[in-house]
């Protein structure tokens, strides 16, 4: 198959995500990757809590009052409800890939429970933490 | 009366895009958006620009963007839409005037799929006999009718349409691999197996949102990927 090169214009672009309008679908697609990033970077930070969890008594100490500050618990509300999302998500993901709910409705339901379980997890994991 | 919303281009005039207000009265009941639009290019604007032909969903001349999401003005009711409509050229394109876009580029992916039927055995006396369960598997997918609805409402398509095929050549693509009387499947299937010309779906799913047709070509997509995988295994 020959490579299809774009050719090059003077034209203008058409407005593309200026112009479409935000649907639940999308929302998942994109929520998936975002909190695909989210959970990509708090490897480092969990094992910076890890390693102060593991050190010296005072250094337990320390890390257990740097995790129920404000900025630890933020930063543990927003992972935990990037987990789950990504969790439910991921598991419908892979049903899709499978050749479940294939069915546009069926990919409109799925999409409403992921992000639903999303916004739900959030709640809880908020009300868990505070 | 109905309050639109156009994009307007025009290349000899120079200048940037810009929009502009109409106002049509309904003059009819049913009345489809090409209605609306043909009464602006017939009675108070002839400049105005766009593609329409069978005026009735086949041709998939008209697709546009109307309140933020692809589909074919000639089947989209004014009633059930919020005012002002605005009605934008599809997503992602070079604008030639107004509401209409270069399709070059997309018409060159469907190409490069080789979108006919390809057979290496001897030509039957009759037609290639296809059974019913056989033709069964066309079913949401010969109904496409390239309008380029789903493929430019696809972000993956609007970074990537470089190399990305986009929903429509891949469902396309797909209903030549199911066709029980095609004989390059494997070949077809070894020009998909790319990172970027099938596996940049990330299964936003705006192309079967999109679709007028009431089509899935994330569907599509997903089954050549699996296609992909049981030829592995």
């Amino acid at each position: 198959m020959p490579t299809v090169k774009r050719p090059s214009y003077s034209r203008p672009l058409s407005p593309r995500l200026a112009v479409y309008r935000w649907q639940l679908p999308m929302i998942a697609s994109l929520a998936h990757r975002a909190t695909g990033i989210i959970l990509a970077l708090f490897v480092p930070v969990y094992l910076f809590i890890l390693t102060g969890l593991t050190g010296s008594p005072d250094d337990f100490i320390r890390q257990m009052a740097w995790m129920h500050s404000v900025p630890g618990r933020l930063i543990l509300w927003l992972t935990g409800t990037a987990l789950i999302y990504h969790l439910v998500n991921g598991i419908r993901f892979i049903l899709l890939d499978a050749g479940w709910f294939e069915a546009r409705d069926s990919m409109r339901l799925t999409a409403r429970i992921s992000v639903g379980a999303g916004v739900l997890g959030a709640l809880l994991l908020g009300g868990f933490l505070w | 009366m109905i309050r639109l919303e156009i994009y307007r281009y025009d290349p000899e005039a120079g200048g940037e895009p810009c929009r502009q207000s109409f106002e049509v009265p309904v003059f009819k009941p049913g009345m489809k958006l090409l209605d609306a639009l043909n009464y602006i290019k017939w009675k108070l604007d002839g400049t105005l620009t766009f593609r329409r032909s069978c005026g009735e969903g086949v041709c998939g001349s008209d697709g546009m963007n109307i309140n933020g999401v692809n589909g074919l003005a000639c089947i989209t009711d004014v009633a059930g839409l919020k005012q002002p409509i605005r009605v934008s050229p599809l997503p992602g394109m070079p604008v030639i005037r107004d509401l209409v876009v270069d399709t070059t580029h997309f018409f060159e992916q469907y190409r490069s799929i080789k979108p006919w039927l390809q057979a290496v055995s001897p030509v039957p006396e009759h037609e290639r006999l296809q059974s019913v369960e056989e033709r069964a598997q066309l079913d949401g997918m010969y109904e496409c009718i390239l309008c380029g609805c789903c493929t430019t409402s696809c972000p993956s398509w609007w970074w990537n349409g470089d190399r990305f095929l986009g929903p429509a050549v891949l469902l396309q693509a797909d209903r030549w691999i199911r066709d029980s009387r095609d004989e390059k499947t494997g070949e077809r299937l070894d020009k998909l197996e790319d990172a970027f010309k099938l596996y940049r779906c990330h299964q936003i799913m705006n192309c079967m949102e999109a679709c007028p047709k009431g089509l899935n070509p994330t569907g599509a997509i997903n089954h050549i990927k699996r296609t992909l995988l049981a030829r592995k295994s």
